[in-house]
């Protein structure tokens, strides 16, 4: 794995911490959309939605790091990105608390990183940076679906 | 370019090859059938040209030999057997392998075609020793042949020999013929193995039972044969009977061919054509308002007969004609436009639900009248869009009849397959996937069901078992049936298996049918030896679970030592749905329309006097019911007043408890997506008028949960 590596991220706010994922995954940012709950689903996906005439899903990355509900109302958005879902790509929509803006920062490899102390799975983080003076943490949206699509695989 | 020229040919090839494989497997129980044959030989020469034209080497030259050996059927020196129905089989099936690669195809596939021609042509060598004489061709081994194909290739494809004629045969025997010992019937029944033909006997003039001399013949015979063999064959049906009779053999000519407007014959220049009229007397006929058949016995001008055999042979030359007609009559169409134009359409209905939702917020008169002419032609569109995606379930069946072809030899056990509804239409990605279950059921009926030859004939059967295919449509859905008349399902084995396999306790009994379903659980066989067909418990759980997902049902009736019957019920489509859409607190469901049988009220109080029974009164029958706000996990209060919709679900009635029945609903069901594979109950999401999602109920699956849920309360409870 390089070092580090830089580019063009999209910033968000969940649960009080800063994210960042890649901006080439991100189709659009829904500021509302009307979520249809999905009875007996698996908790962290919280309904599907409309998206151009498509149904996605909606996941909730907070439920999936045992942080509780994402609370949905005003400022809560919905970013539609493509993640790999057991070798396929998939349009997922994902909520956010809000979204801040498209920043070009470079970002540490995890290896360099200090801890921050974060309940949050090693594996789900490709690396940290810098913010407004905050640290931010890259997210590797794959790595969060792929023991799911293996355990459906078996 | 050359690439879209390359998916056109191999579609083409496809086509013909699956046409071939039908034309071999009924050439099995024909062999005498000329046209098959010939059909047979002209499908391999278009593929033989056109592979060749487009730099399919292999292919050609394999062909070019599969050709060869029909040309001696054609012929006659090498007669139709099981054997070489086998061979052919297996090349046409080799064909359609050559036609995944691209040249240079690998060495191992060549060798394997190589390996199949040695065998083809060693049949050819000792059943056919005339064959070989004659025809240098055969002996040519695959490089030289390859040879001989390409340089066919380059020219135009060669007009096919034997293009059919149609000719008019008149046969009427002196009176003494059956005194010869000659066979009427026989010669008859010569004619129509020509091809296709239709006789009419004339039996005027047979007389009075008392004055009828019954060795004599009265009888004339004319008939009408399409036919590829040529006038000196229908000469040489007749060939020892020339001076026992009067044969006149004329060639019809289809005007019709030449100029297709021109349409099929008049009956009136068919009966000058054959001199049973003069031209005046009919012109004088058709002055008269009646119809000219009844006009003309009416006039004694012609006999009632002549009249009758004048009409067989038009209806004859209109079924000639409509065949070489309905080739022009479609068009080829690659199906993932189709799919496009279905998506479309569906969009379409998602806006329109829109536009209706949005009118009737406006309320005004103007607009809501557009959207209901609107609604009116979208619901046409979509019914005319979804009949193009129709296709016959015939389509699927031959595929069939080679399972329990190739797999009764397997087995050493004599089978056939009757097809029956073979017309009736589904969807196309419906059949797509019908055709594996299908395969199980056959398969399962073959290796379970059929007993060997000697045991079925111990039992007073036939040695060759039947197991019929039959499809047709019962409102929205079609119903499958595969039966077989085999020994039926062991009601003691499965009961014993059951208990062994913990699904039953041992003093436990079950209603006939609850026990036949068990062997739709997974990993349940109760075959004594694993063979490579079945015993290993895969397949009927396999069967069910791919018809749960496509909404539909499956049932078994069975007698023991008559035989099993597997029904299937299937919905016609899965893109596009008639729903009805529910309410439950804020939240809407769809139920498809297909299986629900009606809606009633049921008050709060009702409710509550009915305690833990969950089970209502429904037309004189007691119907479990299930509430789907508890269910779901809804959340709200449950109003005054709730609505159940009855359903059917595995041929059994169940309730589901909504808050509000809205109504009708044009669903267009998208998936829900992998993420979703695990929830059960539900099939599908659609998209609202205010552009909402609702989610789409699976009928089936809910009513399984319910049932499992239910026992399980039951078995908590004791």
């Amino acid at each position: 794995m390089e070092s580090e590596q830089s580019g063009r991220y999209l910033a968000f706010d969940l649960g009080g911490r800063l994210y960042a994922i890649e901006v080439e995954r991100v189709e659009v940012v829904l500021e509302s959309a009307a979520i249809t709950r999905v009875p007996r689903a698996q908790s962290h996906l919280r309904g599907v939605i409309n998206y151009r005439g498509a149904v996605i899903p909606v996941v909730d990355l907070r439920i999936r790091f045992g942080e509780g509900e994402t609370a949905t109302g005003e400022g809560t958005s919905i970013v539609v990105l493509q993640v790999s879902y057991g070798g396929e790509k998939v349009t997922i929509g994902m909520l956010a608390d809000s979204v801040r803006e498209v920043i070009d920062m470079q970002i540490d490899a995890i290896e360099d990183a200090p801890r921050i102390g974060s309940r949050i799975d090693d594996s789900l983080i490709s690396g940290v940076g810098e913010y407004n003076g905050d640290f931010i943490v890259l997210l590797d949206i794959d790595e969060a679906f792929k023991a799911e699509a293996s355990a459906e695989a078996r | 370019m050359i690439d879209k020229f390359k998916s056109a040919f191999k579609e083409e090839a496809f086509e013909l090859l699956s046409n071939l494989e039908d034309i071999f497997l009924e050439l099995e129980s024909h062999p005498l059938d000329l046209e098959l044959i010939n059909a047979a030989f002209r499908a391999i020469h278009t593929v033989k040209g056109s592979s060749g034209m487009f730099g399919y080497d292999t292919i050609s030259a394999f062909t070019h030999e599969v050709e060869t050996a029909l040309d001696h059927c054609r012929d006659g020196t090498l007669s139709v057997t099981t054997e070489l129905i086998g061979l052919t089989l297996k090349a046409r099936d080799h064909i359609r392998r050559l036609l995944d690669f691209e040249e240079p195809v690998p060495g191992e596939i060549i060798a394997e075609g190589e390996a199949l021609l040695a065998r083809l042509l060693a049949y050819i060598a000792k059943a056919g020793p005339e064959a070989m004489a004659s025809a240098p061709a055969a002996t040519a081994a695959t490089p030289n042949g390859k040879e001989a194909s390409a340089k066919k290739a380059g020219n135009a494809p060669a007009p096919v020999p034997g293009e059919s004629e149609t000719y008019r045969v008149r046969f009427r025997p002196k009176s003494g013929i059956f005194r010869d010992g000659t066979k009427v019937l026989n010669l008859l029944e010569e004619i129509s193995g020509l091809g296709q033909a239709e006789n009419y006997p004339d039996t005027s003039m047979i007389p009075e039972l008392d004055s009828l001399d019954p060795e004599s013949c009265y009888c004339t015979w004319d008939s009408v044969l399409t036919t590829t063999g040529g006038e000196n064959e229908i000469h040489d049906v007749f060939i020892f009977v020339a001076d026992q009779a009067e044969i006149g053999i004329e060639r019809i000519d289809i005007a019709s061919r030449i100029n297709p407007g021109a349409g099929t014959k008049r009956l009136g220049e068919i009966l000058v054509e054959r001199g049973a009229v003069s031209g005046e007397a009919l012109r004088e006929a058709l002055s008269s308002q009646k119809r000219l058949g009844e006009v003309l016995v009416e006039k004694h001008i012609v006999s009632k007969p002549q009249i009758e055999s004048a009409l067989m042979e038009q209806e004859h030359l209109k079924k000639v004609h409509e065949r070489g007609e309905g080739v022009a009559a479609t068009i080829r169409v690659a199906s993932d436009k189709l799919d496009a134009l279905v998506d479309l359409v569906g969009e379409l209905v998602t806006l329109q639900a829109r536009l209706q939702q949005t009118a009737l917020g406006l309320k005004d008169a103007a607009i809501s009248s557009i959207t209901e002419q609107f609604e009116r032609l979208i619901s046409q569109l979509r019914d005319n869009t979804m009949s193009i995606r129709m296709l016959p379930i015939g389509s699927t069946f031959n595929k069939f009849r080679r399972v329990v072809r190739d797999l009764s030899s397997e087995l050493g056990k004599e089978a056939e397959l009757v097809a029956e509804g073979a017309d009736t239409e589904l969807d196309k990605t419906v059949i797509e996937r019908l055709g594996d279950p299908l395969v199980h059921i056959i398969r399962n009926s073959l290796d379970h069901g059929i007993e060997l030859p000697e045991a079925r004939e111990k039992a007073g059967k036939s040695r060759m078992g039947t197991i019929k295919l039959a499809a047709k449509h019962s409102g929205a859905s079609v119903l499958i049936q595969v039966s077989d008349d085999g020994r039926g399902l062991d009601r003691d084995a499965i009961r014993n298996k059951a208990i062994e396999r913990g699904l039953l306790q041992p003093g436990q009994e079950l209603q006939d049918k609850e026990l036949y379903n068990l062997i739709f659980e997974p990993n349940f066989s109760t075959a004594k030896v694993i063979t490579t067909v079945s015993g290993r418990g895969v397949g009927m759980d396999v069967v069910k679970r791919e018809i749960d997902l496509l909404g539909g049902s499956v049932q078994l009736d069975t007698a023991r030592g008559k035989g099993m019957t597997v029904t299937l019920k299937i919905p016609l489509t899965l893109a596009i749905i008639d729903g009805l859409l529910v309410r439950i607190d804020r939240e809407f469901f769809v139920i498809p329309l297909s299986s629900v049988d009606g809606c009633i009220e049921m008050t709060k109080t009702e409710l509550s006097t009915r305690g833990e029974r969950r089970i209502i009164e429904y037309r004189g029958e007691l119907v479990p019911y299930v509430s789907l706000r508890k269910h779901f996990d809804s959340s709200g209060e449950e109003p005054g007043i709730e609505q159940i919709v009855i359903a059917t679900a595995h041929d059994a009635r169940v309730g589901f408890v909504v808050d509000q029945v809205v109504g009708d609903y044009q669903t267009v069901i998208k998936p829900l997506g992998r993420m979703f594979r695990d929830v059960e109950g539900i099939s599908g999401a659609t998209i609202l008028g205010d552009g909402t999602v609702a989610l789409v109920l699976d009928v089936n699956r809910l009513a399984s949960m319910v049932q499992r849920e239910a026992g399980r309360k039951l078995a908590a409870g004791a």
